[in-house]
């Protein structure tokens, strides 16, 4: 009796061992069977959107590629629709693509400025919504042009320009401090942060667009038409309302705890300048309530390296190395100075995500300040800046050779 | 034929012989020497031509029997005294018995030994003179270390148990012999240590021998199989090793080790899972590099039994878990391949299982025309062709590489098989059917048994102290304990400031 029950529970299982084979391969793609999307540009059109979608074309990157397309030829195709929904522009694509397009792979998202002007959040709620698309590519804005246009230039370096538009937005953002790195998912989060606004890097096309979606584009030394970026913009909400030059995003950067590593050069004793390193960088935000009202404490604290001197100053010396501590420190307060007032003054928008941090210290305080002071509260927050700076090394020599120069 | 085998010998020399004629069908190989020492004195020496020393039979046993014989005394005595005679005059050196029991005499003949039989008595001397051909101890094929003891065991029995007992000169070492196979009468035998071993262990092998029941016994294989608790399984229980060290240490841990005549493969029981990736050299070398080298055996399992289905389920179903360079590339090479991941995946593991199989079968002279024709064909053509993508013979490689690493054959045998299954499951389910598939081994693993004790232990049944001699290799001096996991007698190997050992 016990043996037919075990025979038959056996049975049974290996019965089950067949449902496996039931599901028939669902959502099995094999990797020459799909469009790998890298970027996607989307613009506002008269009705609807203008959606870009910058596919690979694997044979054409590939050194070693088996009897497909042998390196030549453009590494990538871009294919544009104008559409009243994204997910059309998808469907779109199988009329035209022999492969369907996968989302899994994005890099870069980018914004065609008309477009960020009057809003995107409708747009976005498909990328969150899909189970394809990873939410860690970098969303941006192309500044004073469409971002058709954008994906349309053919980088040298890189070349999938979806990827080195990803890769340089990295190395600038940690490098320089100079521009900054938001992914989808940041993004989405600061457009529903309590106290806070959302900023995108803004990529330009330096030179003519239209040259650039040509093979030729890549095969000179200077391209004609070249992506970089160079400021920053500002949202209101959903809304792009302006820009950050390169100095207030450096200040925004120093504010919200982004430096990595970030350069710039004091002047020395003889006014010529002497280039100093950030090569770490922190900032501590605190929040204290004072009287009822919210306080603001930036405290930033920073290890150099001096990098070049063009100036003749004594570098041995360490009155001299103090200076220069004390006047990086300046410089580092002014900047994020400068950052606040001119964000306040011309927006008015807390991008810093003050009222955040305001949010998280004490919910009560926040609730107070809205009540009082609305969206203004910008103007009046008392903001309390520090920063300390401790130069590490000068490098392999101590002073410049410039003043042994023979005459 | 068979009622002969049975009762005593006959009193009359010529019976004997007519009779033993009859049971062999007169063989060629059986030579019968009839010799007339004194007058009435008659007397016959059988033996299976091959299987004595006939220079030591004629040298010393004929001589001895020619030269050696007070023939005044001889002739007036009676047939039984004339054979206490020669076993105590004549023939004094040697290993001699006497034998009645006809079914003795028949197989002591058959495994080499010389008969006397002397006319008018059926008490009948054995001299054991084996002097067969054999192979001499060699270095071991199976398993090879760079540092250690070079010496293998050969398919001689006594050879092997003597190299045991070279390594372990202790009054506890216990061997046991049993026949088995009722044609061909193999000599099997256990040997343990009697302080040490488990005494339930060591009853449970001896019955478990004793229920064989089979004509035939060629290879230790045959053994493992019918002692083995489980016997659908793809994992072995029942650990094998042709190496005398290997087999020492296991007995000193308190294991039984079981050598079967006509096969240098001695197992070892019980046996856990961790064991198939430990090697002799562990221990001789430096416990640190003992360690790295398990952990690279455990990840080079891991690769042989994974790689491929890994592939297979990330290509097809988890792109986005791909950096995005390397999956352009992936994409650039499979370009032109016709066939999906899976089948292209089945097609280079099954052409590689052809390779190997073929790399062991062929004569020696020509094998280097398999590896020219596999590594053109695997490497270069099929990938040329296009329809094999160049990501895919990397995969297969490695894991081909990696099955290697595994000291014992038996576990990476087992990884190779299972492998099929995995890239099957990937294939239609992807990292969810790996996943549904390791659960099922892991399940299946722990429900194992060797001789009674959990295969999956120190892991299974968890013994953190067991850890130090399992996946990793302590030094020696923190290697105080035998493993638990073997239930013995005496668990110190080492005397520790707490417990005093009592030995013997």
């Amino acid at each position: 009796m016990n043996k037919k029950l075990v025979r038959g529970a056996l049975r049974l299982m290996i019965a089950l061992q067949f449902t496996l084979v039931l599901n028939g391969c669902w959502e099995r793609k094999e990797l020459n069977e799909v469009a790998f999307v890298l970027g996607i540009g989307i613009d506002k059109a008269e009705t609807g959107y203008t959606v870009s979608m910058q596919v690979v074309i694997p044979s054409a990157i590939s050194s070693q590629s088996n009897g497909g397309g042998g390196g030549t030829g453009v590494p990538v195709v871009v294919y544009k629709f104008t559409v009243p929904t994204f997910y059309d522009a998808q469907r779109m694509l199988n009329l035209d693509s022999s492969r369907t397009s996968y989302l899994g792979h994005i890099r870069v998202l980018v914004i065609g400025e008309e477009l960020a002007r009057s809003g995107v959040g409708e747009i976005l709620d498909v990328f969150k919504r899909s189970r394809e698309a990873r939410m860690d590519f970098y969303v941006m804005v192309a500044r004073d042009t469409t971002a058709s246009d954008v994906l349309n230039v053919l980088t040298p370096m890189d070349k999938l320009p979806a990827n080195k538009l990803f890769s340089s937005l990295d190395n600038s953002y940690k490098d320089s401090a100079k521009t900054v790195a938001v992914t989808l998912d940041d993004f989405i989060e600061n457009l529903l942060a309590e106290g806070e606004h959302p900023v995108l890097t803004g990529v330009e096309v330096m030179g003519d667009p239209k040259e650039g979606g040509d093979k030729s584009n890549v095969e000179r030394t200077m391209p004609k038409a070249r992506l970089e970026y160079h400021t920053v913009a500002v949202f209101k909400k959903d809304k792009l309302i302006g820009w950050l030059n390169e100095g207030e995003t450096i200040g925004y950067n120093y504010i919200n705890d982004k430096v990595t590593s970030h350069s710039g050069a004091i002047a020395g004793e003889d006014g010529k300048p002497i280039v100093i390193e950030a090569i770490q960088a922190s900032t501590k935000r605190k929040v204290k309530i004072i009287d009822g009202e919210p306080h603001i404490y930036l405290d930033v604290k920073t290890l150099c390296n001096i990098e070049e001197v063009q100036s003749t100053e004594n570098l041995e010396s360490e009155s001299t190395i103090k200076r220069l501590e004390k006047e990086t420190e300046e410089r580092i307060i002014e900047r994020m100075q400068n950052t606040v007032e001119q964000v306040t003054n011309r927006f008015n928008v807390d991008i810093m995500g003050f009222g955040q941090s305001i949010y998280h210290a004490s919910p009560k305080a926040w609730t107070k300040l809205q009540q009082k002071k609305g969206d203004d509260y910008l103007k009046s927050l008392p903001i309390h800046f520090s920063a300390s700076v401790v130069i590490n090394r000068v490098g392999l020599t101590d002073n410049s050779f410039l003043e042994k120069i023979k005459e | 034929m068979k009622s002969s085998e049975t009762g005593t010998l006959s009193n009359r020399l010529k019976t004997n012989i007519d009779q033993l004629n009859g049971l062999l069908g007169g063989s060629s190989d059986v030579v019968i020497k009839e010799l007339q020492i004194e007058e009435n004195t008659n007397i016959s020496l059988i033996y299976i031509d091959g299987l004595v020393d006939t220079q030591v039979l004629h040298n010393s046993i004929l001589y001895s029997l020619q030269e050696h014989i007070p023939y005044e005394q001889l002739g007036k005595l009676e047939p039984e005294q004339k054979i206490e005679i020669i076993k105590k005059q004549i023939l004094i050196a040697g290993d001699l018995t006497v034998i009645v029991d006809y079914s003795q005499f028949v197989h002591e003949l058959l495994s080499g030994s010389v008969m006397l039989l002397l006319d008018g008595t059926s008490t009948t001397l054995r001299i054991g003179l084996p002097g067969w051909e054999d192979r001499n101890v060699g270095e071991p094929s199976s398993q090879s270390v760079v540092r250690g003891p070079m010496e293998g065991f050969t398919e001689n029995l006594r050879t092997n148990t003597a190299l045991v007992r070279r390594k372990i000169k202790d009054s506890h070492l216990w061997l046991e012999t049993v026949q088995i196979g009722r044609v061909t009468q193999t000599s099997v035998s256990i040997m343990y240590l009697s302080n040490i071993a488990n005494k339930e262990l060591v009853q449970e092998v001896k019955r478990r021998l004793n229920k064989i029941d089979t004509d035939s016994i060629l290879e230790s294989g045959y053994i493992e199989e019918f002692i083995q608790e489980t016997v659908f399984t793809p994992f072995p229980t029942v650990y094998n090793s042709d190496r005398p060290d290997t087999i020492a240490a296991g007995i000193l841990e308190g294991k039984v080790a079981i050598i079967v005549d006509g096969t240098p493969f001695v197992l070892l029981v019980p046996t856990f899972f961790v064991a198939f990736f430990q090697s002799a050299e562990d221990y001789y070398q430096r416990a640190d590099i003992g360690t790295l080298l398990r952990l690279v055996r455990f990840i080079s399992f891991f690769i042989t039994l994974l790689a491929p289905s890994l592939y297979v389920a990330i290509t097809t179903y988890h792109q986005e878990m791909i950096p995005t360079n390397l999956v352009i590339s992936l994409a650039a090479q499979r370009e032109s391949v016709p066939f999906p991941a899976f089948v292209e995946a089945l097609i280079m593991e099954m052409t590689y299982e052809i390779l190997r199989e073929a790399g062991v079968r062929i004569p020696k002279n020509i094998g280097q025309a398999i590896s020219i024709v596999g590594t053109l064909v695997i490497g270069q053509a099929a990938v040329a062709a296009g329809f094999i993508s160049s990501a895919m013979v990397i995969i297969v490689s490695l894991t081909a590489i990696s099955s290697f690493v595994i000291p014992e054959t038996g576990m990476s045998i087992a990884a190779r098989m299972i492998r099929f299954v995995l890239i099957a499951l990937a294939g239609f389910i992807g990292l969810y059917g790996i996943l549904f598939g390791i659960f099922i081994i892991v399940l299946h693993l722990s429900s194992l048994r060797s001789f009674g004790m959990p295969y999956m232990s120190p892991l299974g049944p968890y013994n953190s102290k067991d850890l130090k001699d399992s996946i990793f290799r302590f030094p020696w001096p923190f290697l105080k304990t035998r493993p638990a996991e073997n239930k013995t007698q005496n668990l110190f190997r080492q005397s520790t400031s707490s417990d005093e050992e009592s030995t013997q």
